[in-house]
């Protein structure tokens, strides 16, 4: 009789263990919210002295990298897509369980871009999915959905089973889950805008009843925890309908003491330049963020004196997500650089390993004596630059050879497994392939073939061909 | 509620827990409540107490049917009376008045009327979930106490849940009184066996398997071509064709699945309504496959009374007398107009349309006749053809015929109309594009070249697991297992269905892609 | 009437209709052991039995009737 009991809960225990597995595989990895709130999750207790709330406008902005290696402050970008102030409040709930923040600092454009009150299935999926199983979850639900539609959207696997045929390697890895990411997902890219100017708005236009209500929960939530609000807008083409909205929100905030900063109005202090510092009407570029991020470590450590964590124990992942933004940036730079020799110069990133191959064809044609120079200063080795391969770790030359014949070659640490090879074919064909983990990599064997390849990242941030019988033109894979 | 949700789960194992809590005496009382509860779920108001009233006058009417009543016969006349026309009124007064009002136009008269086609509507609002089951159910019982098999059931509750039993108000099967009563209120013990149990969430498990994982699928394709058969004629008729017979019958029997199981894990059992249909031989014996209930309600209240009636014998002693016993082998004319009054029933129980009365109805009774008609030339045919008949080869054939003369009919029935059939398979026949097998096409069908990969692989494991059953219960073949065996098969199938079930929205990636916000 | 002459009459109702002069019934005969003797063919073989052996058979016998040894049993009891 104890044995059925037995059996029993052991088939319990599987059918929950399926289902957890399955929801974690086939949830849509999502860096417009699921993610950041499961690697918030993850943060250690007590560690985040900042959070930044509310839509794309805080974590496509605020680069926690630039705040870290500039100031030292450890922040967390705690948001979601157009997330509504109801997912904002219940985020806000989950957050305040395992963090005593020394302050949240809460967006609240969402009522001003696309306001709703109930949210598209794959935006309100974003918002919640992310949740722990717990009575938060079931109420940010309830808030997000209508009545008839509350049954269908509690089941996960209603609306994610069918991601079945598009599963990746990284449904299973789910690699930016982690305790390093603290959920900034920056916007690349140029797009000239007009500088808008809404410092004459004092109109104010009022939002919907759900959604003040909700302001009002959450301004209530922070002062019952004795945690400071700050409720702001990020900078973005604004428009003057909307600046209405946002003058209506921050009169609310005003009313119950909490303050307020608009950083539309602060656009020279930041020092923003609408044709350069914009990806889109509603996000800043990289260039955009790091000048805004930098503005806002200032304000927040110069306003609230928000303390510099810098050589903690605890604070180590900072160290981390900090190192993370800046290989980001730079292989951005990296593969928007279209002169070989400004090229040649990144190549020195203390975490790259530059695979650099010279097509045999040389002999006919010799590089230019300059272009050796800056190959050289480069740290490519001798048969790198004529007929050969070198390899590179962090700008110094590690390997090369010679030889126009098949070689291979291998690289192991813990994150990385690297081989590079040439192999001929039948058909006398040279192939170059590099093989990073178990992707392939085919180099064009004419001209000089370069991967890099970022081991702090774990990823090939470029792969170009620059063409030596034209100008050094180079062509990216 | 849907059977296929997580409330029905949650109800069932929530009227599961209570059950094998209470003494065995209550049990009865707690499933009258549940199959209650469940009725007025899936129904209006007005459509629950229209069923309570019916269950109640047929109940006090069943009172004056016992042995020892007089005038039983005008009290069953009456019964039947009120029973069928609460089931014409119901369900088919729409039929009638079309056919009313065709009938008009015959002689150039329009008979419609605003007050008519209120009626229709309100009587089409107001039928009471399930009507088409339960009027079987207690037509049945009335007749079968008019013959003296039983005595009526003296207590209302235990009438009622034998007709509003939860598991049979889905789509069946239609149970029989002396079957049900010890099962339900009678000597059968429902003590809490946790094999028993297991067996039933089982069943029911495979149940939802076929219908999520491969009915769900068959529906997709089929309904592409269904709606624009004009665009997909020719070798796509067929192909719909085909594919609706393996919908149809994997949702149906998947349901009967889950209903059986979910009862057999209360401990009652309930009948088969399906026995591998698609292993039958010819169309006749399909039909004691398929449906297996509904076939031996008509069987048991329409067929045999109609031959034991006046007009039948009258045949039969006249045939007789003209042609001896002999004739009967040839031409067995009384079976053949019985069969004809049931199956145009069967095909008007399934829908007030000549599609249904045609595809699931007078066409099959042509089928069977036909089939008897020609049994002895075909004997001829394949001594002289030297066919043997006893090998694997000949089986196979013969289900594949079977399969084709059933899926043609059935195909009636998925049609909007009689018109609509006959247009489909005129399409069928004005083109000839076999290619469409291999060039892709079908993979722009709705189903991609993976969902149909998946569909085909579910085919099969049901296909092995029918063979595996013709030898042993699956289940019991399973009992003798290892546990963690039927562990794995278990999370196997049931990751197979929560996964690959086509259910829910249809989401990926792209949806998600952040563009402006 | 005795039950060997009801049998061997019945037998022969058998044969008959199913056209086979091998077919033996026994007690425990049932529509499961005689080839062809499905619902189609049911009624007709009980009224021939009814017209061979002058008796009639009422619906709820026809349904209730297990086996072929109920039936001789049925014409025992009624056959004069």
């Amino acid at each position: 009789m104890m044995k059925k009991w037995i059996k029993f809960i052991i088939l319990l225990i599987t059918t929950g263990i399926i289902l957890f597995l399955c929801e974690r595989v086939l949830l849509l990895k999502s860096e417009d919210g699921i993610e950041q709130i499961e690697s918030f999750y993850l943060q250690k207790e007590n560690t985040v002295d900042v959070i930044f709330m509310g839509n794309s406008h805080t974590y496509c902005n605020i680069n926690t990298g630039v705040l870290w290696d500039e100031y030292g402050i450890a922040g967390f970008n705690l948001g979601g897509a157009e997330q509504p102030y109801w997912n904002t409040y219940y985020y806000m709930k989950e957050a305040l369980k395992t963090q005593k923040p020394q302050l949240i600092m809460l967006e609240i454009s969402a009522v001003g871009i696309n306001p709703t009150d109930y949210q598209p299935d794959n935006w309100l999926i974003c918002n919640t999915y992310g949740m722990k199983w717990n009575a938060n979850k079931i109420a940010a639900l309830k808030a997000s959905v209508f009545e008839d539609y509350f049954e269908r959207m509690v089941i996960p696997m209603n609306s994610i089973h069918s991601r079945y045929d598009e599963l990746t390697r990284e449904d299973f890895t789910d690699p930016n889950r982690s305790i390093t990411n603290k959920g900034f997902d920056p916007r690349e890219g140029v797009r000239a805008f007009d500088r808008p100017d809404v410092s004459g708005v004092t109109e104010t236009t009022a939002i919907s009843a759900k959604s003040e209500k909700y302001l009002l929960k959450i301004i209530e939530l922070t002062k019952a925890e004795g945690i400071p609000l700050v409720i702001f807008t990020a900078p973005y083409v604004v428009k003057e309908d909307s600046q209405k909205v946002y003058n209506y929100v921050f009169e609310i905030a005003k009313a119950s003491q909490i303050p307020v900063v608009d950083f539309n109005q602060q656009y020279d202090e930041i020092g923003l330049d609408f044709n350069v510092d914009m990806a889109d009407d509603l996000h800043l570029n990289r260039a955009g963020n790091a000048k805004f991020s930098k503005y806002l470590g200032h304000y927040l450590t110069e306003q609230y004196g928000i303390p510099d964590r810098r050589g903690m124990e605890a604070y180590v992942s900072w160290d981390e997500d900090a190192l993370n933004q800046r290989q980001d940036n730079a292989a951005y730079a990296l593969r928007t650089t279209s002169d070989f020799g400004e090229y040649l110069k990144q190549l020195a990133n203390e975490q790259y390993m530059s695979f650099v191959f010279t097509g045999y064809n040389m002999d006919d044609v010799a590089i230019d004596a300059q272009i050796v120079e800056m190959m050289q200063a480069a740290g490519i080795g001798a048969s790198g630059i004529m007929n050969g391969q070198s390899i590179l770790l962090g700008g110094k030359d590690i390997w090369d050879y010679t030889d126009l014949e098949e070689f291979e070659w291998a690289f192991e640490d813990q994150k990385s497994h690297l081989v590079c090879s040439r192999e001929i074919s039948e058909h006398k064909d040279r192939l170059l392939k590099v093989f990073v983990g178990d992707t392939r990599y085919d180099l064009k064997n004419e001209g000089i073939s370069i991967l890099v390849y970022d081991r702090q990242l774990d990823r090939v941030v470029d792969v170009v061909n620059v063409d030596t019988q034209n100008q050094y033109q180079m062509t990216r894979q | 509620m849907s059977v296929i949700s997580l409330q029905f789960v949650l109800f069932f194992l929530g009227i599961l827990i209570v059950y094998y809590l209470l003494p065995q005496k209550l049990q009865w009382i707690w499933l009258l409540l549940a199959s209650g509860l469940f009725y007025c779920v899936n129904a209006t108001w007005i459509q629950s107490l229209i069923f309570v009233a019916y269950l109640m006058i047929n109940w006090i009417l069943s009172q004056f049917l016992h042995p020892e009543r007089q005038h039983r016969k005008g009290v069953y006349t009456g019964v039947l009376i009120f029973d069928i026309l609460v089931l014409m009124v119901f369900k088919y007064s729409r039929f009638f008045y079309q056919i009313f009002c065709g009938i008009g136009l015959v002689f150039g008269q329009v008979w419609n009327s605003e007050g008519a086609d209120l009626f229709v509507n309100q009587t089409e609002t107001l039928a009471p979930a399930r009507i088409s089951y339960f009027a079987l159910i207690v037509i049945g019982y009335m007749t079968d106490l008019y013959w003296g098999k039983y005595v009526p059931q003296k207590n209302i509750g235990k009438f009622a849940l034998f007709a509003s039993y939860f598991p049979q108000m889905t789509s069946g099967p239609i149970v029989k009184y002396d079957e049900m009563q010890n099962r339900l209120f009678g000597e059968v013990k429902h003590e809490f066996d946790y094999n028993r149990v297991i067996r039933g969430l089982q069943r029911a498990l495979w149940g939802i398997f076929k219908k999520l994982v491969i009915s769900e699928r068959c529906a997709i394709v089929v309904n592409t071509i269904y709606t624009y058969y004009q665009a997909y004629n020719g070798c796509y008729i067929f192909l719909a064709a085909g594919l609706f017979a393996i919908q149809l019958y994997t949702d149906f029997s998947g349901l009967m699945d889950i209903v059986l199981g979910v009862s057999e894990a209360l401990g009652i059992e309930l009948p088969e309504n399906f026995n591998t249909p698609f292993y039958s031989v010819g169309i006749a014996e399909f039909w004691r496959r398929w449906h297996i209930t509904l076939g031996g309600w008509l069987r048991d209240y329409v067929f045999y009374p109609v031959l034991r009636g006046k007009l039948c014998r009258d045949l039969r002693k006249f045939f007789k007398k003209k042609f001896g016993r002999q004739y009967e082998q040839k031409f067995d004319l009384p079976t053949y107009v019985g069969l004809f009054a049931s199956w145009f029933l069967i095909g008007l129980w399934h829908g007030g349309g000549w599609n249904y009365i045609f595809g699931v109805g007078l066409y099959m009774w042509l089928m069977i006749v036909l089939s008897e008609l020609c049994q002895p030339m075909f004997k001829k045919l394949n001594t002289a053809l030297r066919i043997k008949t006893e090998c694997f080869s000949w089986k196979l054939f013969q289900r594949a015929r079977t399969f084709c003369i059933f899926a043609f009919g059935l195909s009636f029935f998925r049609a909007a109309s009689l018109k609509e059939g006959f247009d489909m398979w005129r399409e069928a026949f004005v083109t000839f594009n076999p290619w469409i097998f291999l060039d892709q096409s079908i993979f722009n069908l709705g189903l991609d070249r993976r969902e149909w990969q998946i569909f085909l692989v579910g085919l099969l494991v049901l296909l092995i697991v029918s063979m595996l059953q013709q030898k042993a219960q699956v289940r019991d073949l399973l009992v003798k297992q290892n546990f963690l065996f039927r562990l794995g098969l278990f999370a196997a199938l049931f990751i197979v269905v929560i996964v690959l079930g086509y259910y829910g929205t249809d989401f990926n990636a792209a949806d998600f892609i952040y563009g402006r916000f | 009437m005795s039950r060997e002459e009801i049998i061997e009459r019945v037998t022969n109702v058998f044969r008959d209709v199913f056209n086979d002069d091998t077919l033996i019934l026994t007690d425990e005969t049932t529509a499961a052991d005689v080839p062809g003797w499905d619902s189609l063919r049911h009624i007709t073989l009980m009224e021939e039995v009814e017209d061979e052996m002058d008796i009639h058979f009422s619906m709820l016998e026809i349904n209730q009737m297990k086996n072929v040894g109920e039936m001789f049993d049925i014409i025992q009891a009624r056959a004069k």
